[in-house]
């Protein structure tokens, strides 16, 4: 099926900037995918993720729209000093108004990695408009059997290192970072500025465990499709929630709820090979929701 | 801001134009994105400095490669031929919408070395600001393939696998590309049809002193500046708090609005 594309700018003053992806004969009987930022990084995605992503979902007869986030990429700033979430929320609600006055889309399917993944759940709880979320890397939580792997590594590792001489040679020298990390609280050497200076990671507001499960809940019983996937890092957690009653995503909720993990897969999904699964996934994830009517199939 | 497509119909280029506060300033400026994973954590620096520039009364273009960012085109099919194509066809743009005759080229990493061979042989550009350019295709690459192989092996832990299977760091790369791109030597550049040159770097690189004296002997006239930030290209800039060298990007503004 062939695609097309075409710029949008909507929202109060024209300020969201985004790309509509869609298929050659559109239809409104389908939910369109939001695809948002993945932190700070333009409606391109990491690693061009989001363009490709909604060629291959219009090519399965999806419209998509991924657009900046106020204050990302092309799009500017509010001026309503509207708090973070509420503003992300208004931002996609600004979306959805965009998509049913242009193309009279009343469904949607919110879609992001990581910080995305977070505003993707939190716009699903907000807006019954959406009536699906696939979130990558969004809520995780570690589990008891995770933690207890976790101190035992740690303890490993410890352990390894006591028996290093040269770790202990760096710390007598104190060029080990954690003498160096000692060093800086008391003020003493390099103030850690410039182009050497620790780097602060982008990290999303992650809600209680007992709030996003609850959330969950209610959003299966509405009947919110919700696709959880996690890469390498973050599957470790889910795959150690032996116990039902501290793993996320909750069980127990049917069919609304699907899980896949892409273990081996980075975060950003730098190998191609990566990319191709993740794809694959939320392709499936989609069809199987929101099956082509034979009338789609035929255009 | 003005986003747009131009170019062919059968693969359009995204393009966003920034038109000038004033038209205070002599020519416009097309700005050449890095490519590949350079290229996303250089749009927040290039949004801003198009901004300062348009405030400064330059007309300017940002744009995106066929085969990245935004714009269509099959990104397997990119070209060292194509690449350049696009900024000579962003040049004619912007010339046309801005009404401008003289037009100044401001490039990133790479998109500063396809600059520069735009400026040496394809079009005659004003001015042209060369930030942190890759010198040599050929060590470039190498050093892809070392940020590449440590990500599969030492992060990912997993067996190595081939450019054809899994790309170079998240993109496609062919044998060709691979070649062209390892061709290529700034350091052999004969000729450069700038007035002005300004060889900004953020880091100390193996090759830049000799690019420094290279340029020197081409017959442009030649300033180097060195700005220490964190260099904004590497992915991890895009997860920290460095998100804009507002430094080089005040340097720029003021290099190309001196006389």
């Amino acid at each position: 099926m062939s695609v097309r594309e075409r710029i949008a700018q909507f929202g109060d003053k024209q300020r969201l900037v985004g790309i509509v992806t869609e298929p050659a004969t559109p239809s409104a009987d389908r939910p369109a995918f939001l695809i948002l930022n993945a932190g700070i990084v333009h409606r391109v995605g990491p690693n061009r993720l989001h363009v490709r992503l909604a060629r291959e979902l219009a090519a399965a007869g999806f419209t998509v729209l991924r657009f900046d986030l106020s204050g990302l990429g092309d799009s500017a700033p509010r001026d309503d000093g509207l708090p973070y979430h509420q503003s992300r929320i208004g931002d996609a609600c600004d979306a959805m108004d965009f998509l049913s006055e242009t193309r009279g889309i009343e469904r949607f399917v919110a879609c992001g990695l990581c910080s995305g993944a977070d505003h993707a759940f939190r716009l699903a709880w907000h807006d019954p408009r959406v009536i699906g979320a696939a979130m990558i890397d969004g809520y995780a939580y570690p589990s008891a059997a995770y933690r207890r792997t976790q101190r035992t590594q740690r303890l490993r590792q410890l352990a390894g290192r006591l028996l290093h001489p040269p770790a202990w040679r760096r710390i007598v020298t104190g060029q080990h970072p954690a003498m160096k990390a000692f060093a800086r609280r008391l003020g003493i050497g390099a103030a850690g500025v410039g182009p050497t200076a620790p780097v602060e990671r982008f990290v999303i507001d992650l809600p209680p465990q007992t709030v996003a499960t609850e959330q969950t809940q209610t959003l299966a019983q509405r009947g919110t499709r919700l696709l959880f996937i996690y890469t390498a890092q973050l599957s470790k957690m889910y795959q150690q929630s032996a116990d039902a009653r501290d793993a996320f995503p909750p069980r127990g909720v049917g069919a609304a709820v699907a899980v896949t993990c892409l273990t081996g897969a980075d975060h950003t999904f730098t190998l191609r090979s990566h990319q191709r699964r993740l794809f694959d996934a939320l392709l499936e994830w989609a069809q199987a929701q929101w099956p082509a009517t034979a009338r789609h199939a035929a255009s | 801001m003005n986003p747009f497509y131009f170019g062919s119909s059968a693969a359009p280029i995204f393009g966003v134009l920034h038109p000038p506060h004033s038209s205070s300033a002599a020519g416009g400026v097309v700005l050449c994105p890095a490519v590949w994973d350079e290229y996303g954590p250089s749009h927040r620096p290039f949004r801003l400095l198009a901004q300062r520039l348009a405030r400064a009364g330059f007309p300017v273009l940002r744009f995106d490669y066929r085969g990245s960012g935004d714009s269509f085109g099959d990104e397997h099919a990119a070209s060292v031929a194509q690449w350049r194509e696009d900024i000579v066809m962003a040049v004619q743009e912007l010339k046309d919408l801005g009404q401008v005759e003289q037009v100044s080229l401001v490039g990133l990493r790479f998109g500063a070395t396809l600059a520069a061979l735009v400026a040496a042989t394809d079009v005659r550009v004003r001015d042209l600001v060369l930030w942190d350019p890759v010198v040599r295709g050929a060590d470039w690459l190498s050093e892809l393939r070392h940020r590449h192989a440590d990500l599969v092996m030492n992060v990912l832990r997993l067996a190595p696998t081939s450019v054809q299977e899994d790309g170079l760091v998240g993109f496609p790369c062919a044998p060709r590309l691979d070649n062209e791109v390892s061709a290529i030597d700034l350091g052999a550049v004969s000729d450069l049809s700038a007035e002005r040159v300004l060889l900004l770097t953020s880091e100390e690189r193996p090759g830049y002193r000799d690019l420094r004296r290279h340029l020197g002997r081409l017959g442009s006239q030649v300033q180097s500046q060195h700005v220490a930030v964190q260099p904004i290209w590497e992915e991890r800039a895009l997860w920290s708090n460095t998100l804009v060298p507002v430094e080089v990007v005040g340097h720029i503004v003021e290099w190309l609005t001196s006389p």
